[in-house]
């Protein structure tokens, strides 16, 4: 009898369902989504200062005593550290990496005095073991003991948390669609377009390395890499000024390539293919330029997505000579003149570590921090500083990245809803030359940038 | 090398090129079949004693700088004896007449625990971005070209070489050696064998210490095809090395050689030729795109589900099916009203207070939490299910969770549809893929249903996701799987409080639906079935449709399950919720704790949830200790120490296959009794496990 | 009038080995008829082809004026023939009077998911009465809520035998009922499947060893030896037949009375 009562309840709560008194909460994505078009830049009552001089040193050491901030005192602001050590399938080292450049960051920036009379700190070093992130999140949430949180994460649950609870929050910008429309999100790589999207770089690589024929390789697990293979696709069409066409397609291989790469090799080969670019990690990369100089095809020019690891291409050497590889920053080998490049050496010395993509993207992410703080000025809180942020309109967290205009770059994009102010792109890329990294363009001017749609020789330039 | 043309010269090409990657499978399938016919064990954990052996290699050759010889004996002829001597008398003795889902669970909490055991000991990391060195020198860098189309590697040539003797000499010891005839007699009966003088404990020992040395020495020789060394690339081998071995019905070495080596061959088959049957023939795209990837997973289910000679040879190959001993009787069938009273109100206390604790007093986190244990009890009830209920090992629930996750996405997320709508379509849509499912893969039964939805949630995992129409395409890729929280009426669930509600409110209906279907019609028929198909079949049950019912409604309530954790999580997160490892976890956790009560199914979800911050990072201790400074300092312990734990455990269910709820439930309601009734002449409670030796009869007098 | 079960023309071999060669068997409504033979003799394959568990290489099987070949085990269960195990095949952890109530329920048909769920799916009042007459008619009335690991081997066959009973059949196959039990209990459960029939009125095939057993059990009874019908009449005539002794060898002359 009690089992009926119960029964009896559950069925008016699926009828009461159906009537129009049902439906889903209002405090999901789509209002932030209409926020961020809308608001655009926030009312500046913060500071105020123009965002391109964000290293004006007269507010810098002031101290005003704040409380009630969480994570602040009148010595330190500290922040929580999230990252995956524990359970990587990649195997690379990503939250020690991370942790290095930030604390670098940190120790750059304390040995200035710090900021407002007080000291960065990392305060929470979390592991969420690959699969926690959400919960380790919601710990920082709770004990609200950090001012700010760093992410970089293969799994990004959490940030929809962090978000919510409105704690700054600074990633590696992996997951686009977990930072999408997120105004407290700050990704390393602040570019928002996604599901197949043009880019003169690869065809001007393929370009510059001579090549007639390309071919674009993926896996075909995740939408995310089929749709990056179908950018340089649709890349090779738009521009045909770079005088390749695609001879080979295809995106559907086996994450990992367990079985191997021969087949597909042999079959571009028989399509003459001289220049690959592909969607895949460095270990199947490795594999691929094995199978290549097995077939004997050492002379095809690589385009690696996620290969700038020096390690990496020393041990393998010469596999991957004269290959191209993406970036996202400034590269280490560019010249640090009017950038934080320097620092960052110097200081990954101080502390006895090596530098790395990881503890690049810490010391970057750390270093968007820094210059929120700076332009939310001596009374900040969590909120000032996320706004005085997104007022930013070319952060280019020390010369380090293209310039983000965090006022409109938070908003996700496709190639055919290209913003006006998203037509052009700036790139840094490096070749491997005697088995070492080596800009494309000149090391005082690494950024190749394409001020619009069109195609074009890329103007070199240097960001400060 | 110039390139051959022609399609004569592409089709041996194409069989070369798959001859390496075949090899590797026929190398694993080898070493299965090899255990599975010497110990009667489906050894999921094989690729983490390959994994082992390999890193061990790795580490003496490569960073201790040993020569190849003495790095080999060590890896491959001292560890790899060594671990299957220790398992050997640490867990599989004990096992040796134990259900085959014992053992399944049993070798996947080692394959979770032996790689980070290894690895804390000897502080390992795994490599990345090298190619581990094989054992003959230069072996990466030296190619031969024997037909003039394809040049291989003198490491390949060394590993297909190895892998055809090893074939030999293992099929030879099977036929002509006392030793291997009596292997295979102690996996067939053991205590025939014991009758007839031999000593199966002996006997085990060397079948353990042989088939761990072919995995060493497996794991060393696949090393260099990668340029990582990593546990989990080693344990994706195996399942697809399984599909391999299948061929051979797990019982023939030289089958599963060919099997290995023809599956490398028809993926690279396939690779070359069905791109260009694409060009000619466009509507092949939609295969090429799918089965590419999917290929071992296809061709698994497609063995299991379409050759009949598998099932027919079931009872051969699979010598322990249908005489798993019989399950004792739930320890609440046999305990006093007043215990039970007692106990209940007792329980019912104390999950108030600890309701009204989190209710009023948890932070965001422990809310997260405890809704995630009550989500998780609820997915876990699916397994209550089908497992407990049912008798079959499916490990595709997480699948069915996922269908669930990404049924509330699309219809809410891209069709503005309510959750609360949506939940439950999502779990009828489940329903139906559930059903349609089990009624190849249910007949099957015992270890090969475990094996077919496990190669289904591999499919769901390589192909599914894919679709736009499941994992929402490009939308995702924009914004990701983002769901959104419910509003009812006067309640908003987007308040963490009122979620946690509605969670355990569904975990009450469900576990409701699940105690009156164990008591009803469905379970009585479910139980019938299990105790004895025949019986059930000559009173006119069908096996086949009451099966069909517990699988979809299993499926159903894991959608539902699925549904509501995404829903919680505002976001599908499969990655991190549902991939098809997930559901070897909750497998092994819910049967460990107990497959076949509500309670059991509750515990799985708060350890699951709530174990691992409680305990394992100690906040109990600060608790006690009223301070979180004065927690000891080896909290929090390490995730791999976790995974080892949860490997351990995983033997604890080996001497107790009932699970820890009732095992020591039956144990206090046994000396319960006992002190009851301590007057002398009453009969003594038979002893709840592993007692009976009739194996197919209950009746013992 | 055609007999209740009507075998006819069964075959069945294993890998070239003729286990059957076309028997022909019927049971009348009502009868009790035995099967015998020595070991290895095709019993238990001529069962298993009537029960639907082998499929006959040919011949027909027709129950109640039907053919049921192409039947599957449960739906010819349904049709009225209920049978018991030589080794006991009772369901693990349930009583007594649940392995007759599952019976029951499945005779019926009235079981389902939805009345499971509305909680109607637990045993009636009239379905345990149902029950307890029969485990009283068997004399398992003290047992009914006995977990069926505490019950002796007769005690189970009986159980075996009340759950087919609850399927009402026209027909029961008793697989050597005998086996395991000793002089008396056979004798106890001989009487007992006396009164039950008398009862109920159902026709009993009984496949047998224990030539005493079916001797005074059968009024027919069909003998088989290598697959093939040595003899069929009379229990007692056939027994004494010169050719049936022969081949069981293992059976002294004198016990065939």
């Amino acid at each position: 009898m009690k089992s009926n009562l119960i029964k009896c309840a559950s069925a008016l709560a699926v009828l009461s369902c159906l009537a129009p008194a049902c439906s889903n909460s209002e405090s999901s994505s789509t209002t932030t989504a209409a926020a961020v078009t809308t608001t655009g830049v926030p009312t500046s009552d913060t500071g105020g200062s123009d965002p391109s001089t964000t290293d004006a040193p007269s507010d810098r050491d002031v101290f005003k005593p704040i409380t009630g901030v969480p994570g602040v005192s009148d010595k330190e602001i500290g922040y929580a550290v999230i990252g995956t050590r524990s359970n990587n399938p990649l195997g690379t080292c990503i939250l020690d990496c991370y942790l290095d450049g930030i604390k670098a960051y940190f120790a750059f920036r304390n040995s200035e005095g710090g900021i407002y009379g007080r000291q960065l700190v990392v305060n929470q070093e979390i592991d969420d073991e690959l699969a926690n992130n959400q919960a380790r999140a919601l710990d920082i949430v709770s004990n609200n003991k950090s001012f700010g949180s760093f992410n970089a994460t293969l799994l990004s649950s959490g940030w929809g948390d962090l978000e919510s609870a409105g704690i700054p929050t600074y990633t590696w910008g992996i997951q686009p669609a977990d930072s999408a429309d997120r105004l407290h999100i700050f990704p390393s790589i602040a570019t928002m377009c996604s599901g197949g999207c043009t880019s003169h770089l690869m065809p001007y690589a393929a370009k510059s390395a001579g090549a007639k024929h390309v071919a674009a390789l993926g896996y075909g697990v995740t939408e995310n890499s089929k749709t990056c293979v179908a950018g340089y696709k649709n890349s090779v069409t738009k521009y045909p000024e770079g005088g390749v066409d695609v001879a080979y397609f295809n995106d559907n291989l086996a994450f990992g390539l367990p079985n191997g790469i021969g087949p597909e090799v042999t079959a571009m080969k028989a399509a003459n293919v001289d220049f690959i670019a592909t969607c895949m990690d460095l270990n199947a990369m490795k594999t691929l330029a094995q199978e290549l100089h097995r077939q004997g095809m050492d002379n095809v020019t690589l385009y690696h997505p996620n290969t700038y690891n020096q390690q990496f291409v020393t041990d393998a050497d010469p596999l991957f000579e004269g290959d191209f590889v993406s970036v996202g920053f400034l590269p280490f080998e560019a010249d640090t003149a009017g950038t934080t490049l320097g620092d960052f050496l110097t200081w990954m010395e101080k502390a006895g570590k090596t530098p790395s993509e990881l503890a690049m993207v810490g010391w970057i992410n750390a270093s968007v921090a820094f210059g929120g703080l700076l332009a939310a000025g001596p009374e900040f809180d969590r909120q000032k500083v996320t706004d005085a942020t997104n007022a930013l309109t070319a952060d280019t967290a020390g010369g380090l990245l293209k310039p983000i205009n965090w006022s409109t770059d938070h908003a996700p994009y496709t190639d055919s809803t290209r913003p006006a102010d998203k037509q052009g792109e700036c790139v840094t890329l490096v070749r491997v030359t005697k088995g070492k990294f080596a800009t494309v363009a000149p090391p005082a001017t690494p950024w190749m940038c394409w001020p619009s749609i069109e195609w074009s020789d890329p103007e070199f330039k240097g960001f400060k | 090398m110039t390139l051959a043309t022609g399609v004569g010269a592409d089709f041996l090409r194409a069989l070369l090129q798959g001859t390496p990657p075949g090899t590797v499978y026929a190398l694993v399938a080898l070493g299965f079949v090899l255990t599975y016919k010497t110990s009667g064990v489906f050894n999921l954990a094989f690729g983490a004693q390959a994994y082992v052996s390999a890193a061990m290699y790795y580490k003496a050759h490569t960073e201790w700088g040993w020569s190849i010889i003495p790095a080999l004996v060590l890896s491959v002829f001292v560890l790899a004896p060594a671990i299957g001597l220790t398992l050997e008398r640490l867990v599989f003795r004990y096992l040796r007449t134990g259900t085959s889902v014992a053992k399944l669970v049993v070798t996947i909490g080692i394959s979770l625990a032996l790689p980070n055991i290894f690895e804390l000991i000897t502080n390992f990391k795994g490599v990345v971005g090298r190619t581990p060195a094989g054992i003959v020198p230069n072996g990466a860098g030296v190619f031969y070209d024997p037909f003039g189309v394809y040049p291989f590697s003198r490491d390949e040539l060394t590993t297909i070489g190895v892998a055809v003797f090893a074939m030999l000499c293992l099929a030879a010891l099977f036929r002509f050696s006392a030793i291997g005839l009596q292997m295979r007699a102690v996996v067939e009966s053991p205590r025939m064998t014991e009758l007839n003088g031999i000593r199966s404990d002996r006997v085990s020992a060397v079948s353990w210490a042989l088939s761990s040395t072919f995995a060493g020495l497996a794991g060393v020789l696949i090393a260099p095809r990668f340029n990582t060394l990593a546990a989990p690339d080693f344990f994706n081998l195996v399942v697809v090395a399984i599909a391999a071995a299948i061929l051979g019905r797990l019982v023939s070495l030289p089958r599963a050689l060919a099997g290995g080596l023809g599956l490398g061959m028809v993926i690279s088959l396939l690779g070359t030729f069905l791109p260009r049957w694409v060009q000619s023939n466009p509507w092949l795209r939609p295969f090429q795109e799918n089965l590419t990837p999917a290929v071992p997973f296809v061709v698994l289910f497609g063995v299991l589900v379409l050759w009949p000679a598998i099932r027919r040879s079931r009872e051969v190959s699979d010598p322990l099916s249908g005489v798993d001993p019989p399950i004792s009787s739930l320890a609440l069938a046999t305990r006093s009203a007043r215990s039970h009273l007692i106990a209940r109100v007792v329980t019912v206390g104390a999950l108030g207070t600890v309701a009204a604790i989190v209710y009023f007093r948890a932070d965001a986190s422990w809310m997260f939490l405890v809704t995630q244990a009550v989500i998780m009890a609820t997915i876990y009830l699916s397994v209550t299910m089908i497992t407990g209920l049912a008798g079959q090992i499916s490990l595709c629930q997480g699948t069915f969770a996922a269908i669930g996750g990404f049924g509330v996405y699309q219809l809410a997320t891209l069709h503005g549809m309510s959750v609360l709508v949506a939940a439950p379509i999502a779990a009828v849509i489940a329903a139906a893929v559930g059903a349609v499912l089990s009624l190849p893969v249910l007949r099957l039964g015992g270890i090969w249903t475990a094996v077919a939805t496990l190669a289904f949630a591999f499919f769901f995992d390589a192909v599914a996701i894919k679709f736009s129409w499941v994992g929402g395409g490009n939308t995702s890729l924009m914004q990701g799987t983002r769901v959104p929280r419910p509003v009812l009426g006067p309640w908003d669930f987007a308040d963490d409080r009122a979620f946690l509600v509605l969670a355990v409110v569904v975990f009450i209906i469900v576990s409701i639906v699940v105690v009156q279907i164990r008591g009803g019609t469905i379970g009585r028929t479910l139980r019938a079935i299990r105790g004895s198909e025949v019986a059930a079949q000559s009173i006119g049950i069908s096996p086949a449709r009451a099966r069909v019912v517990a699988f979809a409604v299993s499926a159903a309530i894991a959608a539902l399950g699925g549904a509501l954790l995404s829903i919680h999580q505002k976001n599908v997160n499969y990655g991190s919720n549902f991939s098809p490892v997930s559901s070897l976890f909750w497998l092994v956790l819910v049967v460990s704790l107990g497959s076949r009560t509500i309670e059991g199914a509750a515990l799985a979800g708060a350890a699951y949830s709530i174990f691992d911050p409680l305990i394992l990072r100690g906040t109990i201790f600060g608790w006690i200790l009223r301070s979180p400074d004065r927690v000891p300092g080896i909290f929090p312990i390490s995730p791999k120490w976790r995974l080892i734990l949860f490997g351990l455990g995983t033997l604890q269910f080996a001497r107790h296959p009932e699970g820890a709820v009732e095992y020591w439930r039956s144990r206090t309601a046994r000396s319960l009794a006992a002190r009851q009734r301590s007057a002398p002449g009453t009969p003594e409670a038979p002893d709840a496990p592993n007692e009976s030796d009739a194996p197919n009869g209950a009746v013992t007098s | 009038m055609t007999a209740l079960l009507e075998a006819r023309g069964i075959r069945k071999s294993f890998a070239g080995v003729m286990a059957l060669h076309f028997v022909d068997i019927d049971v009348d409504a009502g009868e009790t008829v035995g099967l015998i033979g020595p070991n290895g003799a095709g019993k238990t394959t001529f069962f298993n082809c009537v029960l639907g568990i082998l499929r006959s290489d040919s011949g027909v099987v027709r129950f109640d004026g039907r053919d049921i070949s192409g039947l599957r085990v449960h739906e010819r269960a349904r049709c009225g023939i209920g049978r018991t195990f030589q080794r006991i095949e009772l369901f693990a952890e349930s009583t007594v009077r649940e392995h007759l109530l599952i019976a029951e329920r499945t005779r019926q048909g009235t079981g389902s998911l939805w009345k499971d769920l509305l909680g109607m799916g637990r045993p009636h009042r009239d379905e345990i009465a149902r029950c307890d007459e029969v485990l009283e008619l068997l004399g398992l009335g003290a047992v009914a809520e006995a977990p069926i690991e505490h019950l002796s081997l007769g005690q189970g066959r009986l159980v075996e035998v009340g759950r087919a009973l609850m399927t009402d059949p026209k027909l029961l196959l008793l697989d050597e009922p005998s086996s395991g039990l000793d002089r008396k209990e056979t004798a106890d459960l001989a009487a007992t499947l006396r009164k039950v029939q008398a009862e109920k009125g159902f026709a009993i095939l009984l496949v047998e060893h224990d030539v005493e057993f079916v001797a005074g059990f059968t009024e027919r009874s069909y003998v088989l030896d290598f697959g093939t019908m040595i003899a069929q009449g009379r229990t007692r005539e056939v027994l004494r037949d010169p050719i049936v002794r022969e081949a069981y060898l293992g059976v002294p002359a004198t016990e065939g009375t």
